[in-house]
């Protein structure tokens, strides 16, 4: 009797397991495109959008919670909620929810990057195309290369763009007199200095990998497009022997990389590394401020160029509250919100509008905004700008730097 | 004659709790992992354990985990025991008992970032070192953490655990009237060596021991401190399922769910076949 019990206790369970996950459809994606923006408006009014964002710095939870939160509400009776969560947790949570059919799910709005973008559509989980429906996407150049592909995926729509983010090499100027740029010379340096480098294996060391591979195709011209996989045999075969014949300069002679850049950046701040990397052209300024790294710091590019990573917005395709959270957006790409975003005593992070369609009071303030110390240059930056590559080349190098370095005995 | 079983309610608050979350779970995982659920999956396929185990790395990863497992809970349950009998009860006195509480405080991921800076080549320890003359610079300090010899891991797991077992074995000591059995065998001729090793260490030994293996199985899921003072390979199981769950690529997500599902079910049996189950309340 009780082992029938727990029999069907397994049966229904598997039962249930197999109908509510085999679904994965979720509610059906809304035409919104021919409300008017009065219309999106009036019926965002009231509601409340929950907004799943990183909360790992202080800053932007203060520009968030002191500055953009009472705005909305303000502005157009909208409260927005912030809950943590960033990439796997967005993608966790969303895929989720559509495997188990939820109708109406927790988010209504999230702050991605590239990596999320490309796995959110892979599993079609955005609402779309509404970015060119917000009026303040007329401040926004979305032709611009860097903003309509994501990922070299055309975002179509899907997300709006929020901020701009650019790959960086940081180092010591007082232990580092000439910042090595282009693989050679990293090489040599590490000959000189042993132990005093290392690659994480999150976003930011896989974005170092490829941007050693652009540099060894010979630009970024030439992994441009779809995944092409003589090309990327060729040159990841030099990409990984450069690693391997060098990795025993690296920190703990190669044997070991960090799970991600956190302890490479501490690392750096107390000495033990000579360089770190980052995303963000304030974040040496943000971090030798908070005494965290030493003044001598500076943020350079790297012989391939600065990646470029566009962050976005993008909406759930199940969030009840897709209205509000396009006016969310709209405001968050205005220009009063986007030109406090830049200044680095608020939050630093690059604005994504284009300045030569700002208002001429809106240049003067963005003009008037303070400069960064250790940063790049923002013309030089926006010379040097690349974009990502197809994420399989990133997929491939995850999964080949740990098969041909990591386990490679 | 045939015994009927009855649900009773601490049974049905067990199947509730406990049974249905954990079978659901696992009857997840294992759909995941053959392609019948999952909104990236197509339908059954054996691919995804094939994928799991063209090389060795689960198995690596297993034995690592398990041995680490084994030598960080034989050196807590060690430490734990010598000082319970050496200091008995003076450790619940004064500042000593304030100490021996503390580590427990401490979160993982507090431990684990605490260690890290403590013990690593540039940290407060290695400092203190150079600052001493012992070493010359701070590339010559040992490696400690993300080191070849899980050194780092283990000291903060002992650091973590051990006060745990100092507290059981005082318990142990003062609850089972050990001093009793030992006053039986040295009246019965057992020397100081005897009573000691036939009679204390193998009670508290076997009084301890349902304690110890669930702190082993807690050990093998540990995850922040092998995340941040192990080295990149092999990987605890905890990682490596992690790892495969949450990268980049969405489908080594059901190659996560094979190494959990392997997992889990070897915790279980471990469990079952070490703890003696409890009797099945039955009809009254």
């Amino acid at each position: 009797m009780f082992m029938k019990t727990i029999n069907n206790l397994i049966v229904i369970l598997l039962l249930v397991c197999i109908t509510s996950c085999h679904h994965g459809g979720g509610t059906q994606q809304q035409n919104l495109s021919k409300l008017s923006w009065n219309q999106v408006l009036q019926n965002a009014k009231g509601r409340t959008v929950v907004m799943n964002m990183h909360q790992g710095d202080k800053k932007v939870n203060r520009y968030m919670s002191e500055y953009i939160i009472p705005a909305l509400m303000q502005q157009y009776g909208i409260t927005l909620k912030i809950v943590g969560g960033q990439g796997k947790e967005i993608i966790n949570n969303i895929m989720a929810e559509k495997e188990s059919g939820t109708a109406i799910g927790q988010i209504d709005l999230c702050w991605i990057n590239g990596e999320t973008f490309y796995q959110l559509r892979q599993i079609d989980g955005l609402f779309g195309p509404f970015s060119t429906q917000l009026p303040n996407s007329k401040y926004i150049d979305l032709e611009d290369p860097l903003i309509k592909y994501d990922f070299q995926e055309e975002v179509k729509g899907y997300e709006v763009p929020w901020g701009k983010a650019f790959f960086l090499a940081v180092t010591d100027t007082a232990r580092v007199k000439e910042p090595p740029v282009s693989m050679q010379q990293f090489e040599a340096y590490w000959q000189a200095h042993p132990g005093r480098f290392t690659i994480s294996q999150d976003f930011i060391g896989l974005t170092l990998l490829k941007s050693w591979l652009v540099e060894l195709a010979g630009g970024i011209q030439h992994l441009e497009g779809p995944f092409d996989e003589s090309k990327y045999k060729t040159y990841s075969a030099q990409l990984f022997d450069f690693i391997n014949r060098n990795k025993k300069n690296f920190w703990k002679k190669g044997e070991t990389f960090p799970a991600n850049n956190i302890p490479v950046s501490q690392m750096f701040g107390n000495g033990e590394v000579d360089f770190t990397f980052t995303f963000g052209n304030s974040d040496v300024d943000k971090k030798v401020a908070d005494g965290l790294y030493p003044q001598t710091s500076k943020a350079y590019i790297l012989k391939a160029g600065c990646t470029n990573n566009t962050n976005y917005l993008g909406i759930p395709f199940n969030s009840a509250n897709k209205e509000a959270a396009m006016v969310v957006c709209n405001f968050l790409i205005s220009e009063e919100a986007q030109i406090k975003k830049n200044d680095v005593t608020i939050w630093g992070g690059s604005m994504v509008l284009d300045y030569k369609k700002l208002e001429p009071q809106w240049q003067e303030k963005y003009n008037a905004l303070p400069k960064l110390k250790y940063g790049v240059n923002e013309n030089e930056i926006r010379a040097r700008s690349i974009k990502e590559t197809e994420p399989k080349y990133m997929i491939r190098i995850a999964d080949d730097f740990r098969k041909y370095v990591i386990d490679a005995k | 004659m045939k015994r009927r079983f009855s649900l009773s309610l601490p049974l049905i608050l067990v199947i509730c709790l406990s049974v249905i979350p954990l079978l659901a779970g696992l009857s997840y995982a294992l759909l995941y992992s053959v392609g019948i659920v999952g909104v990236l999956n197509h339908g059954l396929t054996a691919e995804h354990w094939k994928a799991a185990f063209a090389n060795n790395e689960i198995l690596y990863s297993f034995f690592y985990t398990i041995g680490l497992s084994l030598l960080s809970i034989t050196l807590c349950a060690t430490a734990g025991m010598f000082i319970a009998l050496y200091f008995g009860e003076k450790i619940r006195k004064g500042l000593a008992s304030y100490f021996i509480y503390l580590p427990m405080a401490f979160p993982s991921i507090v431990a684990a970032f605490f260690f890290f800076q403590f013990l690593s080549n540039a940290g407060f320890l290695s400092r203190i070192f150079l600052k001493l003359g012992w070493i010359h610079s701070i590339e010559n300090f040992p490696s400690l953490v993300n080191d070849k010899y899980s050194v780092g891991i283990i000291v903060a797991q002992f650091f973590l655990t051990f006060p745990v077992f100092v507290l059981l074995y005082l318990s142990i000591l003062s609850n089972e009237n050990i001093a009793s059995l030992k006053v039986v065998a040295a009246s019965l001729g057992a020397n100081k060596r005897q009573i000691l090793w036939r009679v204390t260490v193998r009670a508290l030994l076997k009084k301890s021991f349902p304690t110890i293996l669930l702190f082993l199985v807690f050990k093998l899921g540990s995850y922040e401190i092998p995340l941040l003072l192990g080295r990149s390979s092999p990987e605890t199981i905890s990682v490596l399922t992690v790892r495969k769950m949450q990268r980049f690529n969405l489908m080594d997500i059901p190659q996560g769910y094979v190494v959990a599902l392997i997992y889990a079910v070897l915790v279980l049996l471990l469990l079952i076949m070490s703890l003696k189950p409890r009797k099945i309340s039955l009809g009254v």
